[in-house]
């Protein structure tokens, strides 16, 4: 707009200027002009007065002619030559009369011409008269009157000069001056015309700008609307969403179609009223829709789960989410709400509320159960340990009191049949023999008891080692089941801890009984050996092996096994801290007991 | 010069069969002091001054052979013959670091005792069987050495 307001006078100005420069040029032209006329006024004057000097002469010659002759033909050309000198004297007037100057001096020059044809004419009318002809006078006063005309003549054209001088040099200064303004002009009109064309192709350069720009626009905007009409036909198409916009006030604007399905009311009588007419009555009596459109402008989106009312009064339960729409300039324009019914999975969570609080009621109880039931296992494990330790000792106390007491009866009763053998002396009525038979039967009594206590706390487990008690028990064992053994141990197997190796030998003495008991096996092998900072003892069978289903009932543990004896030989590995593994099939059973010896005094022992 | 014994145990009927034994066997053997237990057997090797001290290993208290290095330290002169059930390859070795000159089992009291009693008095030593016992009874005893030979046969 300024660009076209400041256009204008400068376009303006360079016309005003042309048309300056143009009559400046039509002046100088003039001023041109004017110059050519003045020479050839200059011109013409300088002709008029040759040819009246000419046709002076002529008329001169005629007249001296006739004043000779007294011929008619040079009185003729005479009058022809002054007549024509009046006309040309006229002439010469009218050229000059423009400048005062010349006039007088015209006006001399005609004097003195009139003077000159006057005598002239008195001349002949004296001639024709027939009067004497004094030519010398005639010649004198005659060259004395062409010299007075020539000089007046002269200073006619000389004058004339002098004007034409002065008047070209003023049309030429004219004429330089006209140039001058023409050229200034046409200078400035050219420098404003030049302004003027920056400014319109600015102009012009703006408005393309202006052009592309509002073309992006339009462009823009035509995507926009696209976009913004596929998101219409998006919106409208959602049939799990109601979503709705409001207006700043809370009117519905607009309804798809999942809000039509989800509230029951069509678009046409739900356009312009209150979103409030969702709420249940008591919602709205408490002011909740308006709280609701209040938090949404505070914190520009809320999110709240409630009761809403359909068209039919049914309730759904509705997830509603509400966001404030607000245009460039952060004015309120109103508001979107999406809203899902979540009465089954508000149902759903319901129902899975109160089966968490059942089921966590249950765990609780089954926990406590668990950990009583955790309590009874410890306490009856520790019952088990405990009985283990007690029966060891009770085994350990018998068998001492077998070998101490018992033993010790034995022996004195074979001491003392021996003395007795010796105070009877030789044979009386075979009194020896039945002496010997007694001392032998107190000797195998003694024997007995001691192998029986040995049994049940064996001396040299704990004197030599599993290494050395082992065969010595698979050798008793070997002749009461006839069973073959075999026994397996590495060369410098060593000492274990004392526990270790009752625990292993009681595992022996009881793996032993199983296979003597149950498997039917003609054989057993025992192996003893370390693995890294394991001992490990295994009894292996080619019996029946252990019944699958028993196998299955006893668990990780054997805490459910059926036989005391699986169970025991476990608890007792159990309390060590190893594994007890049982691997039984069609072709016998191995039971393999695996402790961590961790006692360092035993692995120095056995590297010593 | 009667030689005197003093005799421990924590069984009467082993110090009476003892007595019997001795009695019977030598008559210049005299039974100065019966023991009933450790403690009272170094006493009373302190006191009666005997020539051979016989001591069952296990007596309530102060064991046998606690008695025996006891004795040994104490009673200068006074010989001891560990007298005992137990039957083990250690016996012979605890019995030497006791400072005991001997040991008889009590099974074979009435073939070893006098024996054994015999030779500490002449100034020896009697450790079981393994000094007099034939081999074949030893092997007979020894269910480990007994055991090795079944596997060699394996």
């Amino acid at each position: 707009m300024s660009q076209r307001a400041k256009a204008r006078p400068v376009f303006l100005s360079a016309i005003l200027l042309l048309g300056l420069c143009a009559v400046s040029t039509f002046f100088s032209f003039l001023a041109f002009r004017a110059g050519e006329r003045l020479v050839s006024h200059t011109q013409e004057v300088r002709a008029a007065i040759g040819d009246l000097e000419a046709t002076l002469n002529t008329a001169g010659r005629a007249r001296m002619s006739f004043l000779l002759s007294g011929d008619s033909d040079d009185l003729s050309e005479y009058r022809t030559a002054t007549a024509h000198a009046t006309g040309q004297l006229a002439q010469i007037k009218n050229l000059t009369h423009d400048n005062a100057v010349q006039r007088v001096n015209c006006e001399n020059l005609e004097t003195i011409t009139r003077n000159r044809l006057q005598i002239w004419e008195q001349e002949i009318t004296e001639k024709q008269q027939g009067k004497a002809v004094h030519l010398p006078q005639l010649l004198a006063q005659n060259v004395e009157m062409a010299q007075k005309s020539a000089a007046q003549t002269d200073e006619i054209r000389r004058v004339e000069s002098e004007l034409l001088q002065m008047r070209v040099q003023a049309a030429h200064k004219r004429f330089i001056l006209a140039t001058a303004l023409v050229s200034a002009t046409f200078s400035l009109a050219l420098i404003l015309l030049y302004f003027y064309y920056r400014l319109l192709s600015r102009e012009l350069v703006f408005r393309e700008q202006a052009e592309q720009s509002a073309h992006e626009a339009y462009l823009r905007e035509v995507t926009f609307r696209q976009d913004e009409q596929r998101f219409r036909v998006f919106i409208q198409a959602v049939k799990d969403y109601a979503i709705y916009t409001l207006d700043a006030q809370g009117n519905v604007v607009s309804w798809n179609e999942g809000a039509e399905r989800l509230k029951g009311y069509s678009k046409s009588e739900v356009i312009g009223s209150n979103f409030s007419r969702f709420f249940p009555a008591d919602d709205i009596q408490d002011g909740k829709p308006q709280r609701e459109l209040e938090a949404a402008i505070r914190e520009g989106l809320t999110q709240e789960e409630g009761w809403r009312i359909r068209k039919d009064g049914s309730r759904f339960w509705a997830s509603v989410t509400m966001t404030a729409i607000r245009d460039n300039g952060g004015r309120l324009i109103g508001f979107v709400k999406v809203t899902r019914d979540f009465t089954d999975r508000m149902l759903a969570q319901e129902a899975l509320r109160r089966a968490n609080a059942e089921l966590v009621a249950e765990v609780a109880d089954r926990k406590a159960a668990e950990l009583k039931l955790a309590k009874s296992e410890r306490s009856l494990r520790e019952l088990s340990i405990h009985l283990l330790r007690t029966q060891d000792e009770e085994r350990k106390r018998i068998g001492r009191d077998l070998h101490d007491s018992l033993g010790q009866y034995l022996a004195v009763l074979k001491m003392n049949l021996e003395s007795l053998d010796s105070v009877i002396g030789t044979n009386r009525n075979g009194a020896n023999e039945q002496v010997a038979l007694c001392i032998r039967l107190a000797d195998d009594a003694l024997k007995e008891v001691r192998t029986i206590s040995y049994l049940l706390y064996p001396p040299l487990l704990e004197e030599m080692g599993l290494k050395s008690a082992i065969p010595w028990y698979l050798d008793g064992f070997s002749k009461r089941s006839n069973i073959q053994t075999t026994f397996d141990a590495e060369a410098d197997f060593g000492r274990l801890p004392p526990e270790i190796e009752l625990a292993l030998f009681r595992i022996l003495q009881e793996g032993l009984t199983n296979v003597h008991r149950h498997s039917g096996s003609p054989t057993a092998n025992v192996r003893l050996f370390r693995s890294e900072d394991m001992a490990i003892l295994e009894v292996k069978d080619s019996g029946k092996g252990i019944p699958t289903q028993l196998l299955q009932q006893t668990g990780g543990d054997w805490t459910g096994s059926p036989g005391v004896g699986l169970r025991g030989m476990n608890e007792r590995v159990m309390q060590l801290g190893g594994r007890f593994e049982v691997v039984s099939a069609g072709g016998g059973t191995v039971i393999r007991a695996v402790v961590p010896i961790s006692d360092p005094v035993a692995n120095l022992t056995r590297s010593a | 010069m009667a030689t005197r014994i003093l005799i421990a145990d924590d069984h009467e009927i082993v110090l009476e069969g003892i007595r019997t034994l001795l009695a019977r066997s030598r008559r210049e053997w005299e039974i100065c002091g019966e023991a009933r237990n450790g403690k009272d057997a170094v006493e009373m090797a302190k006191t009666l001054k005997p020539d051979i001290a016989i001591l069952d290993v296990t007596m309530p208290g102060m064991s046998g052979l606690q008695a025996a290095s006891e004795i040994v330290k104490s009673s200068v002169g006074c010989k001891v013959l560990i007298f005992t059930m137990h039957e083990s390859t250690r016996l012979e070795i605890e019995v030497r670091s006791a400072g005991a000159q001997g040991y008889v089992l009590k099974s074979q009291a009435a073939r070893d005792l006098v024996r054994a009693i015999d030779a500490l008095l002449a100034g020896g030593t009697f450790y079981g069987p393994s000094a007099e016992g034939s081999k074949a009874e030893k092997e007979k005893t020894n269910p480990s050495a007994r055991f090795r030979l079944t596997l060699a046969f394996a």
